[in-house]
């Protein structure tokens, strides 16, 4: 059912050398550098998206991912989430507005896979990159490398799937696109969404730990794990 | 361009590495397969080596699998080491795996 989450709005994710990862995203990715803060994060975004950012870069010495932001639909939206975690068992944290550059408050919260999500409502409008609001043309000139489209997914890796399912799915309005079952039936990876249209696919992907504790492995703006669709 | 020889004393494999060349590159470019490979980018620790003999430079490691105490007894990754003089390494078991424990996890139809 829906709640009044919308989309992936961001992802906050450490690296290992600022001005390395800066050409990553930049040069092959395509992504644009949209501002950086005081702490040294570098704020970015695909340039179809129309809020300032969708990425943020921290400087750390240990890679991984901080937290994902999800964008819901109003204020309102966000006060009755937040009470609905609260009323489920989710201890969550208030991370003022301007926190991040330009962004509202947002409420934060761990699930059981022990991966920080985020819900907010509000982040500044800046349009789409490159191209005017008014008589637009199709594309815009000077993207470079893969010329990213949009921050789609993210794929996590961690126990507890049923729990994390749980809070995903009853609380926040979410359901299960896909799922992995190995030969016993057993669910070792779900696939899951908000999006109801069919040119949007899953958002948010949790699987069983591997061998790796809780980074993230991948994130491909634009572009799914299984390569089959956009 | 100078050009050094790693040898993996584990495996008996040596390969040429350039200057300026990460070990794991340079072992990845001869087809070789005596490191195993992860990110690839100094975050997973998969690549993690011993280097017994040689001189090199470091680039950016996660310090969670190679924590300054464990760099200085040369225990690096692999796609972060940069060779200045002939080197010797041996492979080392891959950092830090996380909790394996079983799911119940039920399928939903």
């Amino acid at each position: 059912m829906k709640k009044g989450v919308m989309r992936p709005g961001h992802v906050q994710i450490r690296v290992l050398d600022m001005g390395e990862a800066v050409k990553h995203y930049t040069e092959l990715l395509g992504m644009i550098e949209t501002d950086r803060d005081d702490q040294g994060r570098v704020y970015l975004k695909a340039w179809t998206e129309v809020d300032k950012f969708s990425l943020v870069l921290r400087e750390a010495d240990e890679p991984g991912c901080d937290f994902m932001g999800f964008k819901v639909v109003d204020e309102d939206t966000l006060v009755q989430l937040e009470k609905d975690l609260v009323a489920y068992g989710v201890e969550v944290e208030q991370v003022p507005a301007e926190d991040l550059k330009d962004c509202g408050r947002r409420v934060r919260f761990t699930v059981p896979s022990g991966h920080a999500f985020e819900l907010y409502a509000d982040k500044k409008y800046t349009g789409k990159w490159g191209v005017s609001s008014v008589n637009p043309e199709a594309w815009p000139r000077g993207l470079q490398g893969m010329k990213a489209v949009r921050f789609d997914h993210c794929l996590f890796y961690g126990p507890e799937l049923a729990a994390t399912y749980d809070i995903f799915v009853n609380v926040l309005g979410f359901h299960l696109a896909e799922q992995v079952l190995d030969p016993e039936g057993t669910r070792v990876a779900q696939f899951l969404t908000v999006s109801m249209m069919s040119t949007t696919w899953p958002s948010f992907i949790t699987k069983r730990k591997a061998s790796s504790t809780t980074r993230p492995s991948s994130w491909i703006p634009g572009k799914r794990s299984s390569g089959r669709r956009i | 361009m100078a050009r050094f020889q790693v040898y993996n004393c584990t495996t008996g494999d040596d390969f040429t590495c350039q200057e300026g060349q990460s070990v794991l590159k340079a072992m990845e470019q001869w087809g070789l397969k005596c490191v195993p490979v992860g990110c690839r980018g100094g975050g997973c620790g998969i690549c993690k080596v011993r280097v017994i003999e040689g001189e090199y430079r470091c680039g950016k490691m996660s310090r969670v699998h190679a924590p300054p105490e464990a760099i200085e007894q040369g225990e690096v990754l692999a796609c972060r080491i940069y060779p200045v003089t002939d080197l010797t390494i041996e492979c080392l078991e891959p950092s830090a795996p996380g909790d394996t424990s079983e799911q119940t996890t039920r399928a939903l139809r």
